[in-house]
C-alpha cells in the first residue's frame, strides 16, 4: 500500500571517511527524503562538516565540477554567513560538528534523481555546531547540473572519521 | 501454524527483515512479525499523537514520545493563535520528565518577511527553542510550521532541531517565514515535548501531530 514516506535502505559505517548510498534512487520514486540520523565524528579536535556527492548509473562517485549550491549558516552566537558557489565538486556544506556528542542531523530532499533528462536537484537542513559547540545550522539549495541517471548518494568527511547512518526514503 | 512449518518451510525456516518477507504467513505470523518490526508494510511516517487545543490553555505537552523506538522526531503544529497579541510559540524538552526551564536552549533562525525585511533572530542562552513569530489574535491570523528533532533518546548526545515555520506577523500583518535550528547542549534523554507561549501566556488555538521516522 502506498503511503507518504516509503523506507528504501540504509546504510552504515563504523570509522569510516565517507559512506556511500547506493542503488537507492529508482524509477520508483520522483522525491527522496535521505536522513543523516546517527552522526558520530572521530577527530581528536576542531570542527568537520560533511560534503554530499552522487553516483552514477554506473556506481561511481561524481566528482566533476557538476554541483552548484547556495548554503546559509546560520549561528547561534554570530551573524549568520553565505556560502554560494559553481562548478563545485561536491555540495560542501551538508552539517557541520564539533566535540563528541554535539553532532545534530540532517533532513535531504532529492529531486528527479532518476531522470537521464533532468538536473537533480536537493536541498537539506542540518542542526549541528560551530565553535565552542555552539549551535550552527545549515539550510541549503543545490544542484547537480548533469542531466543523467542518479542511483545513489555518497558522503565524506572534511577530514578524519566518523561513525555515520544514513536512511533513504521514497515520497509518495 | 505450527512451529515445524514455519513460514510453510519445514526445517530451516527464512530469515525475516522489512523488504525481505519470504514464506506463507499466517496472521499471527504478521502480528508476530510486526511486534518484532521485521514485516514490510510502507508508511515510515508513523503517527504518535496528535494534540489539539480549541480554548486557552497553558500549553501542549507530549509525553509519550517514544523516544527508544525513533532517532528522529516529526512534528507539525497549525493554526496558532495566542489569546494575547504578539504572543509566539516556544518549545522545551523534558529530560527523563524533568521539565529544562532554564536559559540553556540555543536557536539560530532567519525571519523574512514578504515586506522585504529580513532579519537574523539568534541567542545562546534563552529557556526554549523558538519555533516562529509573534501572532495577532485577528481572526485568520495564525502561525503554522514544522519540526525536526534529532537524538531525542540519545543520552550521549546533544539534543538538536530544525524549524520551518509561516504565519502572519502581528504588528504589520506581514506574511512570515522563519526557518532555523535549535539545539539543547546538554548530553540527555529527552522524553517529552511542550509547546508554549514563553511569557507565560496561554495558546487560544492550536493543532499539533507528533510522527515517529521508522527505522531512523
Amino acid at each position: 500500500m502506498a503511503t507518504n514516506l516509503e523506507f528504501i535502505k540504509s546504510e552504515t559505517g563504523t570509522s569510516v571517511t565517507s559512506l556511500s548510498v547506493t542503488d537507492c534512487f529508482s524509477a520508483d520514486y520522483d522525491v527522496y527524503q535521505v536522513l543523516i540520523s546517527k552522526l558520530n565524528g572521530l577527530q581528536a579536535s576542531g570542527g568537520r562538516v560533511v560534503q554530499t556527492r552522487f553516483i552514477d548509473n554506473v556506481g561511481s562517485v561524481i566528482s566533476a565540477t557538476e554541483y552548484d549550491y547556495a548554503t546559509l549558516s546560520m549561528r547561534s552566537y554570530d551573524v549568520f554567513e553565505q556560502f554560494k558557489t559553481t562548478n563545485a565538486t561536491d555540495f560542501l556544506y551538508t552539517i557541520r560538528y564539533e566535540a563528541a556528542d554535539t553532532e545534530g542531523g540532517v533532513s535531504m530532499n532529492i529531486y528527479n534523481p532518476n531522470d537521464s533528462s533532468s538536473y537533480t536537484f536537493a536541498n537539506w537542513q542540518s542542526a549541528g555546531t560551530g565553535t565552542s559547540n555552539r549551535l550552527l545550522g545549515y539550510k541549503s539549495i543545490g544542484v547537480h547540473k548533469s542531466a543523467e541517471q542518479i542511483t545513489g548518494i555518497h558522503f565524506f568527511a572534511s577530514a578524519d572519521s566518523f561513525d555515520l547512518t544514513v536512511k533513504v526514503y521514497g515520497v509518495k | 501454524m505450527a512451529d515445524d512449518l514455519k513460514y510453510g518451510y519445514k526445517g530451516a525456516e527464512p530469515t525475516q527483515s522489512f523488504g525481505n518477507n519470504t514464506g506463507v504467513f499466517d496472521p499471527n505470523d504478521i502480528n508476530n512479525l510486526i511486534a518484532d518490526n521485521k514485516w514490510t508494510q510502507y508508511g515510515q511516517l508513523e503517527l504518535i499523537e496528535t494534540k489539539s487545543i480549541t480554548s486557552s490553555t497553558a500549553s501542549m505537552i507530549f509525553s509519550d514520545i517514544q523516544e527508544s523506538t525513533y532517532n528522529v522526531h516529526f512534528l507539525t503544529y497549525n493554526n496558532f493563535q495566542p489569546v494575547t497579541s504578539a504572543d509566539r510559540l516556544g518549545l522545551r524538552f523534558f529530560e527523563n520528565g524533568v521539565e529544562e526551564t532554564a536559559s540553556v536552549y540555543q536557536y539560530a533562525n532567519q525571519s523574512n518577511k514578504a515586506s522585504g525585511a529580513v532579519a537574523e533572530v539568534r541567542t545562546t542562552a534563552d529557556n526554549h527553542i523558538r519555533l516562529g513569530i509573534n501572532v495577532g489574535t485577528t481572526t485568520g491570523n495564525s502561525d503554522s510550521g514544522y519540526i525536526y528533532c534529532y537524538n531525542l533518546g540519545d543520552s550521549s548526545k546533544y539534543s538538536f532541531t530544525t524549524i520551518h515555520t509561516t504565519g502572519i506577523y502581528y504588528s504589520s500583518s506581514d506574511f512570515t517565514m522563519e526557518f532555523g535550528s535549535g539545539v539543547l547542549p546538554q548530553a540527555s534523554t529527552i522524553n517529552q515535548i511542550k509547546l508554549f507561549i514563553p511569557t507565560g501566556n496561554n495558546i487560544a488555538n492550536l493543532q499539533a501531530s507528533l510522527y515517529g521516522i521508522r527505522y531512523s
